[in-house]
């Protein structure tokens, strides 16, 4: 069959729960935000926080890009509608020293769209997966500025995928692919979707804050890795190729009909292809990913005592997605895919001006690498290097209602890719990547926080 | 004091930030295919150079085709020299000109013995591994064997006979037309040799050869090559091409005269040829005379009994040899064919090729095309190029080292049009 799941590459990072930490470049590990998202970007940040803090928003991001070909030089343009990522968070002061605390946010996730007319679409052009994390959190207040914390996560997950299958990767009663006697590549023929979740597995998220100085604070934190086992369906319904081979075809030959067209849609429809238990009848369809482990470490200056400067340098451990193995309940075969990604580092700067007693204005930039190696940038998630830049602003209605505002534009530099499947029995390979994607986000974030 | 240290946190901060700030700028770039050894000036021209024909165009040699033989086509070695990324044998799919490669010894083989009928590693002429692996992601040359003028652009039309050949048609092309799969394409820069089929199949009928009513007449090859032409136009991004004529199949070495066969009675006793073999009509309009034509598949069987001791007559007036009035005609029908496609080109402002120009030019070598095959186990160009150098062992498709003269041409009418500085092929 085609190669169906090459889509099931993952990569995008989302690093936006929290609209204060989000208009300062995301940094938040030494110096975390009081509105409870330090139990997401130090566990630590909860210690010593007073009384109850709910919190609860939004980051809306509204993606745009597009593909443009080496050879026809043309442009397909990404579809996204603007995605909502949730964030909440809510901690308790039980004392001077310890606090606790509930948070939901969702760390790993993408959602591509592209138009199903776009080459493209065989390795997917609607996808969407999603992992939520809950996290209970504990944070502790040690003598000397040292505080500690650690929560336990239970990861859920889902997906969604669509994309075309490529008649001419597929087999005829003779062994040879259709490719093989003539149907052209990636001729359409069936469209796949994919729809799995995961159960609830545990992972952790540890994090350690030192305020060093008056004026310098260091922090560092850590959340482990969580393999997600998905199990779902897989549903196949037909595209018509609209093709009629002329006389003399080889399949009206080996029918002994030499002198007959034949039709190509005619002839799948008679296969049986989608009754139930065939290649491409409904089935169930088992994958695992690994929502990888990260770190980070950071630093904040005060540089006034109005303004703090901040520093964090994060880590994601993406080497843990090299291979994905993927079982139709049809096919004899796994499809085993090769991704190959690498570890990535973020390098994030941000200050926090408290211009008036009530209102803090914010800024940031940051420069995150790319995951995917140059032979693994797909439609899916045309990813790479990528810089962007911070604006927020705090506001204190009164003592107990505030509210945090963020912006933030994503710039990615240009990336060459490819639209097609690794060559059956070869690794993916840059060889394939036959244009550029370009890839920019418009970022909001907006949150609300009660302390009462 | 205190000012002066906050100060200085506050540089040492903006000296963390500006190596990130520095950081991350790496692009990547578009890459299309680039004619690199063409001139700045014509380089855009040649980014989809697309190649529509038949068999020739295809890379039939020696009635067969394989990988081989079609990387062996003008249309490859044009591309080639324009610095065009070309498939080998480690192709991915993903070359700058990509050809529809057939697998293994081809399909069919072409033949090593073109007396015997043997093929290269044992095959005949039902072999057929299919396509290469990896099939290539778009097609550059569009060209298929068999392929007529008509069927460019339509594979219905009431006129076209059915043939072996139109296995083609799905192997190479997966059921659309030239003119379908050149659409996409969006071809920049255009090849275009057809034609010669549709009076190639006058020399290769065995019932009667030369009869007219097998190729079209010339009002009705002009109708649909302008209808062809037509099909070209509409697409958006074309800057420039080449029209090539029709060859005259009365002078390919497929097809004797009867005066050769006379000539070689002299040496073969069981040989007889008639004296209506002899007879010769002279061209309108020219100097020149047409000869009796015999088609190889009709003189080798009678040359092949001769030569076994079998007392054997040629007569020249039986409906299997062309006569001179139906050469005559071939000839002036292919003039008129050809006066059509350079008034398409000179339409357009494209390039227009007489390739019989050329013929005429490799004929002045006569072990290049021989006016006589080489029958004669003796005959140093026997089992390798009995048609001459010029020929492959089929005595209708151009041999390897004939393509190389096409493409040399084709280089030197684009260079003196369009000012590309495509450097010839060496020739040795």
């Amino acid at each position: 069959m085609s190669r169906l799941g090459d889509s099931l590459t993952i990569s995008l990072s989302v690093n936006e729960h929290g609209s204060c930490v989000m208009g300062r470049g995301g940094t938040g590990v030494a110096r975390p935000c009081s509105d409870g998202s330090s139990q997401l970007f130090n566990p630590s940040g909860i210690a010593g926080m007073q009384g109850w803090t709910v919190s609860g928003g939004l980051t809306l991001i509204a993606a745009a890009g597009g593909f443009v070909d080496d050879l026809t030089q043309t442009k397909d343009e990404l579809k996204n509608d603007p995605i909502p990522v949730p964030h909440g968070y809510i901690t308790y002061g039980i004392n001077e020293r310890l606090a606790a605390g509930l948070a939901l946010f969702v760390p790993y996730g993408l959602g591509t769209k592209w138009l199903d007319t776009f080459d493209g679409r065989f390795l997917g052009y609607d996808n969407d997966l999603q992992s939520i994390y809950l996290q209970g959190t504990v944070g502790y207040q040690l003598p000397k500025g040292i505080k500690i914390g650690g929560g336990l996560n239970f990861v859920f997950g889902s997906l969604e995928l669509n994309q075309r299958l490529d008649l001419s990767q597929f087999a005829t009663s003779t062994g040879a692919t259709f490719g093989q006697i003539g149907i052209p590549f990636h001729t359409e023929f069936a469209n796949a979707n994919l729809k799995a979740n995961s159960g609830a597995k545990l992972g952790a998220n540890f994090g350690i804050g030192w305020d060093a100085t008056d004026w310098l604070s260091l922090g560092a934190r850590y959340i482990t890795s969580v393999k997600l086992d998905y199990e779902g369906t897989a549903q196949f319904d037909a595209v018509a190729t609209d093709i009629i081979l002329p006389p003399g075809n080889p399949i009206s030959v080996l029918l002994g009909t030499p002198d007959q067209p034949m039709d190509i849609d005619v002839l799948l429809a008679a296969q049986g292809l989608y009754s139930a238990g065939a290649v491409l009848g409904d089935q169930t369809v088992n994958t695992s990913i690994t929502m990888p482990d990260q770190g980070s470490i950071g630093l904040a200056l005060e540089a006034s005592p109005a303004v703090t400067l901040l520093f964090d340098l994060q880590w994601i451990n993406w080497t843990v997605f090299d291979t994905l193995v993927v079982e139709f309940e049809n096919q004899p075969d796994d499809l085993v895919l090769v991704e190959n990604y690498e570890d990535t580092y973020a390098l994030r700067f941000g200050f926090d001006w408290a211009a008036k007693e009530n209102l803090a204005l914010r800024g940031g930039y940051l420069d995150h690498a790319g995951a995917s190696p140059p032979e693994t940038v797909t439609p899916l998630l045309p990813e790479g290097s990528r810089n962007e830049f911070t604006l927020g602003v705090g506001y204190s209605i009164n003592d107990m209602f505030s509210f945090d505002l963020a912006y933030q534009y994503l710039k990615q530099n240009d990336r060459r890719g490819r639209i097609r499947d690794a060559i059956e029995g070869q690794g993916p390979s840059t060889d394939l990547n036959s244009g550029l994607y370009s890839f920019r986000a418009h970022l909001f974030g907006a949150t609300l926080v009660l302390h009462f | 004091m205190l000012r002066t240290h906050r100060l200085n946190r506050f540089v040492a901060g903006i000296l963390v930030a500006v190596p990130l700030l520095l950081s991350a700028c790496d692009k990547d770039s578009l890459e299309p295919p680039t004619a690199s050894s063409v001139s700045l000036d014509a380089r855009d021209m040649f980014t989809r150079y697309v190649a529509i024909g038949n068999s020739i165009t295809a890379g039939l040699h020696s009635g067969g085709i394989n990988d081989s033989t079609q990387l062996e086509a003008y249309p490859v070695l044009l591309a080639r020299q324009m610095g065009l990324d070309t498939p080998d044998e480690t192709t991915t799919g993903t070359s700058e000109f990509n050809v529809p490669l057939m697998a293994g010894p081809g399909c069919p083989p072409p033949y090593t013995n073109i007396f015997t009928q043997e093929r290269l590693a044992g095959g005949d002429a039902t072999t057929s591994l299919f396509r290469e692996l990896p099939i290539p992601t778009y097609v550059n040359n569009i060209a298929f064997p068999g392929a007529d003028l008509v069927e460019v652009f339509s594979y219905y039309d009431a006129g076209i006979v059915p043939s072996v050949t139109d296995v083609y048609k799905t192997f190479l092309l997966g059921g659309r037309t030239q003119i379908e799969a050149a659409r996409a394409m969006d071809p920049t820069f255009l090849t275009v040799w057809i034609g010669n089929g549709d009076m190639q199949d006058a020399i290769l009928a065995t019932a009667d050869p030369g009869n007219a009513s097998i190729y079209p007449t010339a009002g009705e090859f002009a109708a649909t090559y302008a209808q062809m032409m037509d099909s070209i136009d509409t697409f958006q991004n074309v800057e420039g091409g080449v029209l090539l004529g029709v060859i005259q199949a009365t002078a390919a070495p497929y097809v004797s005269s009867g005066g050769a066969y006379f000539l070689a009675s002299q040496t073969i006793p069981t040989l007889t040829v008639n004296a209506n073999c002899l007879a010769q009509q002279q061209i309108p309009g020219t100097t020149e005379s047409a000869s009796v034509l015999v088609p190889f598949h009709y003189g080798a069987v009678l040359m092949g009994m001769a030569g076994a001791g079998v007392p054997t007559t040629l007569d020249c007036s039986v409906p299997e040899v062309i006569s001179t009035q139906e050469a005559v005609d071939m000839i002036l029908t292919v003039v008129q064919y050809n006066a059509a496609i350079e008034a398409e080109a000179a339409e357009r402002d494209w390039i227009y090729i007489d390739p019989n120009e050329l013929l005429q030019q490799v004929a002045q070598d006569p072990t290049a095309i021989r006016p006589f095959p080489a029958f004669s186990p003796g005959d140093p160009q026997y089992l390798t190029e009995p048609f001459g150098w010029a020929l492959s062992l089929d005595g209708l498709h151009p041999s390897g080292r004939a393509h190389v003269l096409v493409a040399n041409a084709l280089i030197e009418a684009i260079n003196a049009k369009y000012g590309a500085a495509i450097n010839p092929i060496s020739v040795q």
